[in-house]
């Protein structure tokens, strides 16, 4: 009878240290088409989805995470919404419902957007030793943890291989099973500590991101070895988006490149005027980006020319998602805005109680949202 | 120095004992006088609350404009949003400013604007400038932006909100972000680097709130930017929750510590000036020098028989006010002669040393501006009769800039601030008074500078394409035809023009080269239509401002070297001209027009109204408390007040119950409510207060006391120095005395009438100049029951006599009376004021007391350093001095006395450490104790 006392004693007081937190699905995870298991929908970061949720849309849950949630997007898979909080949370939450499932606490502060494979969920962390943390959720433990410096971008699972850089210059490839390192490659002459927080897109052998130091980085995901650099006009932070054999990327200087993926040779840019944050939309031959000087481009993927601009009067730092021929985008003046990917012309807006600085998920004839009052955030609207 | 209201809440519940006793501890203090009655309106826009008064409405819709135009530049800049409109408040100058009931504290010439953290307030003057006026507007809203994006970064990150970046950072990053690298910047840091006194990151508490310190946070952010990238700027505040050390976030921002950061810094910034001087002068190098100690700005020369003197606004001692020196005389280091003091008297309230030029006529009547009352004013002074001749002042112009006689003696032009905010030119007739207004647009023209031959008028103005980024070029008004000629045209920044003294020549200054520079251009040298040709005559690394001639040729001026002001001279300039290979020929003839500055208009305002109070919560505290004594007790505290901050309201509620059954019995409550938006302010409350108290007064008795009443004070303020009080309260007191067979009742009412003057000067221990002076008459008497009855007088006189620059002689004559039914004591005793003696020990209803001290400094710097930190200790002071005095009720006892000598040590502005050593004088004055005493506490000297 004692040793049953203190048994329950025991997993009562490992409960209360864990903070009553515990995630464990107990089942694999089956990604569809239409889901996002990764930032920006796909390995391309093309981020949009052959769906139709029509505005307006009408919120049908809402769910307090605890803390602030970085810029990386939420992720829909299997009708659970996984979203990692600046407080180092890792919540998994009933995508029809918005109840909780279940939370873990693995680092210091999740930033980035983690990437689900299977039973494996890959987490990108800062402010703790180790930062990239391979959480098995059948399992309801981490799986392996890597000490990578901290990451503040979403990292790219690709071919059996996690990528992601840190915020020391380091770009590192690790087996997606052991968290062991394949190879790393650090920014040159960095004697600035140029970091690099853009999250990386990939395409057949290709890995690319931008840096701060300005330059746009293909490296060869076998070998880590450069294939090209792009000399840009600024810091870049914003991920690169792959279509075709084309990356666009834009930079802190309000500038949208496109740049050949087999050469890095520049196909055309275009001067949009403010700081870019977010990789772009690539959607039915558009390349869709908001900026902070609060307007909402469309060029043209081929030429750059300016199909158009939305002015939606407030800064744009997350990433925009298209639902067919509606684009979804968040601003930092606490609205959501559905706009008509040809015409440019503003759907509808709904106010919202805090500002958006995650890119929306659309999936499960839902549109999610983060907002920095910590709430993650579920819209109706209809589907055809 | 606190303003003397403050003590209004204290005051009132001292008063619900019905006694003047305790005031006897608070009562000195200056005065924010609110003189003008203020029509407030609020603008509502997108993003702010604009509150303004009606005289300033299109300054208003100016400032809300750039308010916008800030915001959208910010957000982007910031990457971040505001969830909360900002409350602007906006004065049209900085006298309009001075009152505001914002802050409690006073506010100094040199603040250009605020924003508090309690309401999230900015308040913002004009001062005549536009392009000004947007930049401090952007500089607050930077602050305003920053300290929402740390607390967001905190709260996101779920850390508590218990950290704030360095002022370093706070301040040079408003610059950073509000406006560009300037004249002014570029002088205080090449000064500061080639004089050694620039400080690196980790030394910025050297040089903690100084205008240095913003322009190295500047410089800072530059470097950091330049060298390490745009996006770091941000960064650090994005990063701001990883560590709790911003030099922390600093090395895992940049990968450098303060340390290291510093060693490259300024390296890099040693790099960058010193090879100046291989081309430029320090001016004290290259001009002769006249004054150098203190304070010295704005010179005019005054030249009779064979006299030759300038005669200048300085400051050496504390008080600004005009000085004199002959310029005859060799030693720089002689002090000069302080004719007018200043900053002491109503008339004289406050002189703008950086703001407005003195000017002195042929005859010798002395031109010069002062803060007196609601307005400056302009004052005439006779230097040969030693006589304040006429004081001038306009109803209509808040504040006056510089002045310039006409060459007949009788006219005086000047620059002024209208109270819409618009700064214009005006002549003055002195004899009869007509006052004529030269220009009026919303252009900022300054300086003007009256030509010998007496038909045109020299002055600065923004009025050009170049003005809107705050570029000031040389004007010629002429008198006759009221026609303005361009005289310069260009982004160099022009200022101060003086005419020689044929009117050949003007020299004014300019920041052509990066630094302003003394400059002449001949006016009488034919020139190309459409040009004019400048040369230049000095080559200073820092900077030269307010040249003025001698009829011998020379320019005295004002020069910036080690952080300080000096009045230096150029002898025979012509010589100089003669030689000069630097010159500049403009082109003014074919100048665009003056730039229009933008307002709100339409579609971006959102609302507008006259103000009716808008009120939101300051303060809320919660305690619970316990004492052996008394027991516990437990409450809470809450204040409101509008967003003017001149309506409060004070909310107290406790119980100081013991048992259960008195927790009904037990509540104190107390409300209170204060006005300070007009001049006269006043407060009014209720209250109810039930307890054990202690007598001190009386012998160590201890009783029960019921007390509920209300009371009403008003406090008028004569001036900035000199105001009246008086109050009134009813209150009703049951007392229980233990050991007491009866319960004493009473029903009080109390009265008292104050004056109190306070023009002191205080030093880092205490007050080092002026004087003090408080007269308290009170009456209170039982109404109902004749228990009490007494009259009450105080007078507390307190005089510094100034003996050098940190020394003084201080004395105070204390004369504390009450006589009556029940009349209270007074308390003496201890370090505060009859040293030697335990604290309030001497008590009695009757009191004297006389202190003098000797006040100096002892130990300017204390340092220990160990191996891994170190301490140091400033201005340690030192005392000497001798108590008399006395307590009694009926029957004089003895005097009692003390002679000792103490130390003083300011910790942090926050409180002052005081040690006294010395020997009592007992026995009626008949001997020395045997032995010394010593006493340590804490608190200011008297």
């Amino acid at each position: 009878m004692s040793l049953r006392i203190c048994t329950f004693l025991l997993v009562c007081a490992v409960s209360l240290l864990n903070g009553c937190s515990g995630l464990r699905l107990g089942y694999p995870l089956r990604p569809g088409k239409n889901d996002t298991p990764t930032f920006a929908h796909t390995i391309g970061r093309v981020n949009a989805l052959a769906v139709t949720i029509l505005p307006p849309l009408t919120q049908v849950w809402e769910q307090d995470i605890t803390a602030g949630i970085g810029s990386g997007s939420l992720l829909l898979v299997d009708s659970i919404i996984m979203v990692g909080n600046l407080r180092g949370e890792l919540y998994a939450l009933n995508a029809k419902t918005g109840k909780r499932i279940g939370w873990v606490t693995l680092g210091g502060s999740i930033e980035g957007a983690p990437v689900i494979d299977g039973d494996l969920v890959i987490v990108p962390v800062a402010g703790s030793h180790e930062t990239l943390i391979g959480y098995d959720f059948l399992e309801g433990k981490a799986r392996w943890k890597t000490a990578l410096v901290d990451i503040q971008a979403s990292p790219l699972l690709m071919d059996a291989r996690v990528f992601v850089g840190n915020v020391s210059g380091r770009f590192t490839a690790v087996d997606r099973s052991t968290g062991e390192t394949v190879w790393h490659f650090d920014l040159p002459g960095n004697t600035s500590l140029k970091g690099i927080r853009s999250s990386p897109a990939g395409a057949d052998v290709n890995v690319v991101f931008g840096a701060d130091d300005g330059r746009l980085y293909n490296l060869d995901a076998r070998t880590g070895k450069v294939r090209w650099t792009f000399a840009a006009d600024g810091a870049i932070q914003a991920g690169p988006s792959i279509a075709d054999t084309t990356v666009y990327v834009g930079t802190l200087h309000g500038t949208m490149y496109a740049v050949g993926l087999t050469g890095g040779s520049l196909l055309w840019s275009h001067a949009s005027g403010a700081a870019i944050y977010a990789p772009p939309l690539l959607h039915r031959g558009g390349c869709y980006v908001g900026t902070t000087g609060g307007v909402v481009i469309a060029l043209d993927q081929r030429t750059g020319a300016l199909l158009w601009s939305c002015d939606v009067h407030s800064p744009i730092n997350a990433g925009i998602v298209a639902a067919n021929a509606v684009l979804y985008v968040g601003t930092l003046r606490k609205e959501l805005i559905a706009i008509d990917a040809a015409k440019g012309e503003i759907l509808w807006k709904g106010g919202v109680s805090g500002r958006i600085k995650t890119t929306p998920v659309v999936g499960a004839d839902r549109v999610f949202i983060a907002t920095d009052d910590r709430l993650v955030q579920a819209f109706e609207g209809s589907v055809r | 120095m606190k303003r003397s209201f403050f003590t209004i809440p204290i005051v009132f519940v001292l008063l619900t004992v019905a006694s003047t006793v305790h005031a006897q501890f608070f009562y000195f203090g200056r005065n924010k006088v609110q003189y003008t009655d203020f029509d407030w309106h609020v603008l509502r826009t997108e993003h702010f609350d604009i509150y303004y008064y009606a005289d300033m409405k299109d300054l208003a819709e100016r400032g809300a404009f750039f308010a916008e135009e800030a915001y959208g530049l910010l957000q982007v800049k910031f990457n971040h949003s505001l969830n909360a409109r900002v409350p602007l408040i906006f004065y049209s100058s900085h006298l309009h400013f001075e009152q505001t009931n914002t802050t409690g504290g006073f506010i100094p010439e040199g603040v250009g604007g605020f924003f508090e953290f309690l309401k999230g307030r900015v308040v913002i003057p004009a001062d005549g400038s536009i392009p000004q006026f947007r930049h401090v507007i952007r500089h607050e809203l930077v602050h305003v932006f920053m300290h929402s994006k740390i607390g967001r970064v905190l709260t996101d990150h779920r850390k508590t909100q218990d950290r704030y970046p360095p002022l370093w950072f706070v301040e040079g990053l408003a610059e950073f972000w509000s406006t560009e690298w300037d004249e002014q910047a570029e002088m205080v840091m090449r000064d500061a680097v080639l004089n050694d006194i620039a400080v690196g990151l980790v030394d910025m508490d050297q040089i903690y709130g100084s205008f240095l310190m913003y322009k190295e946070g500047q410089n800072a952010l530059k470097h950091l930017a330049a060298r390490y990238g745009d996006e770091k700027v941000l960064l650090l505040m994005e990063n701001f929750w990883k560590e709790a050390s911003f030099n922390d976030v600093f090395r895992l921002t940049i990968g450098k510590g303060f340390r290291e950061f510093d060693e490259e810094w300024l390296y890099a910034l040693k790099k960058q000036y010193y090879p100046l001087l291989a081309v430029s002068d320090q001016p004290s190098q290259a001009a002769k020098r006249i004054v150098i100690e203190g304070f010295n700005a704005k010179p005019t020369v005054f030249e009779h028989d064979t006299t030759r003197e300038v005669y200048f606004v300085g400051n050496r001692t504390g008080y600004t006010g005009i000085y004199k020196k002959s310029l005859n005389d060799p030693n720089p280091e002689s002090p000069a002669t302080n004719i007018i003091k200043g900053e002491q008297t109503d008339e004289l309230e406050a002189f703008h040393p950086l703001r407005s030029r003195i000017d002195i006529s042929r005859l010798g009547l002395l031109a010069f501006v002062t803060k007196s009352g609601e307005q400056d004013a302009l004052h005439i002074y006779d230097v040969v009769t030693d006589d304040m001749i006429n004081t001038f002042r306009f109803t209509q112009l808040v504040s006056i800039g510089s002045v310039s006689w006409a060459p007949d003696g009788k006219r005086v032009a000047f620059s002024a601030i209208d109270r819409g905010g618009q700064n214009d030119l005006y002549i003055l007739n002195t004899d009869t008074r007509e006052l004529r207004r030269l220009t009026d647009d919303t252009y900022d023209d300054r300086d003007p500078a009256w030509s010998p031959h007496g038909d045109k008028i020299a002055f600065v103005s923004d009025r050009t394409p170049f003005g809107k980024d705050g570029a000031y070029n040389l004007f010629l008004y002429d008198l006759a035809s009221g026609d303005i000629e361009y005289l310069t045209y260009g982004k160099e920044s022009a200022g101060s023009p003086a005419w020689s003294h044929d009117g050949s020549q003007l020299a004014f200054t300019c920041d052509a080269g990066g630094v302003n520079n003394i400059w002449v251009m001949n006016m009488q040298m034919p020139h190309p239509a459409g040009h004019r040709m400048m040369t230049r005559v000095s080559a200073f690394l820092t900077s030269a401002f307010d040249p003025a001639w001698t009829s011998s040729g020379d320019l005295v001026f004002t020069a910036f070297e080690k952080f300080s002001f000096r009045l230096q001279m150029i002898p025979h300039v012509q010589t100089v001209l003669d030689t000069s290979t630097t010159t500049m020929v403009l082109d003014v003839g074919a100048h665009g027009a003056p730039w229009e500055p933008q307002s709100l208009r339409g579609e971006n305002e959102q609302e507008r109204y006259k103000y009716r109070g808008e009120y939101s919560l300051d303060f809320a505290q919660s305690t619970i408390s316990t004492d052996p004594v008394f027991g516990t007790s437990g409450g809470a505290f809450l204040s409101l007040s509008d967003v003017l901050g001149n309506e409060q309201y004070y909310f107290l509620l406790y119980n100081t119950a013991e048992t259960q059954d008195e927790l009904l019995s037990s509540f104190n409550i107390a409300i209170s409510r204060i006005s300070l938006s007009q001049r006269t302010n006043y407060a009014y409350g209720i209250y109810r207060f039930t307890g054990r108290r202690y007598d001190l007064t009386s012998k160590d008795e201890y009783y029960y006391e019921r007390v509920f009443g209300g009371y009403f004070a008003l406090s008028y303020p004569i001036s900035k120095f000199d105001r009246i009080e008086s109050g009134v309260s009813v209150s009703n007191s049951n007392r229980e005395v233990d050991g007491a067979i009866e319960e004493r009742k009473a029903l009080l009412v109390s009265n008292s009438l104050a004056f109190t003057h306070d023009n002191s000067l205080w030093g880092p221990s205490g007050p080092l100049d002026g004087s003090r002076f408080n007269l308290t008459l009170a009456y209170t008497s039982d109404i109902q029951y004749s228990n009490v009855n007494y009259f009450s007088v105080i007078a507390d006189y307190r005089s510094y006599i100034r003996l050098g620059q940190r020394s003084a002689f201080a004395s105070r004559f204390w004369i504390f009376y009450n006589d009556g039914k029940e009349s209270r004591r007074f308390v003496m005793g201890g370090s505060w004021d009859l040293r030697g003696y335990d604290r309030w020990s001497i008590r009695g209803e009757k009191l004297w007391l006389t202190s003098h001290e000797l006040r100096f400094p002892f130990i300017d710097e204390l340092a220990v350093r160990f191996p891994f930190f170190g301490l140091s200790f400033f201005s340690i002071r030192g005392a000497l001095f001798f108590d008399a005095g006395s307590a009694w009720d009926t029957d004089y006892l003895q005097t009692l006395g003390s002679v000792g000598g103490g130390i003083r040590l300011n910790l942090g502005g926050v409180l002052v450490l005081r040690y006294d050593l010395g020997k009592r004088i007992e026995d009626n004055f008949n001997r020395f104790q045997d032995g010394l005493f010593h006493q340590f506490f804490f608190g200011y000297d008297f």
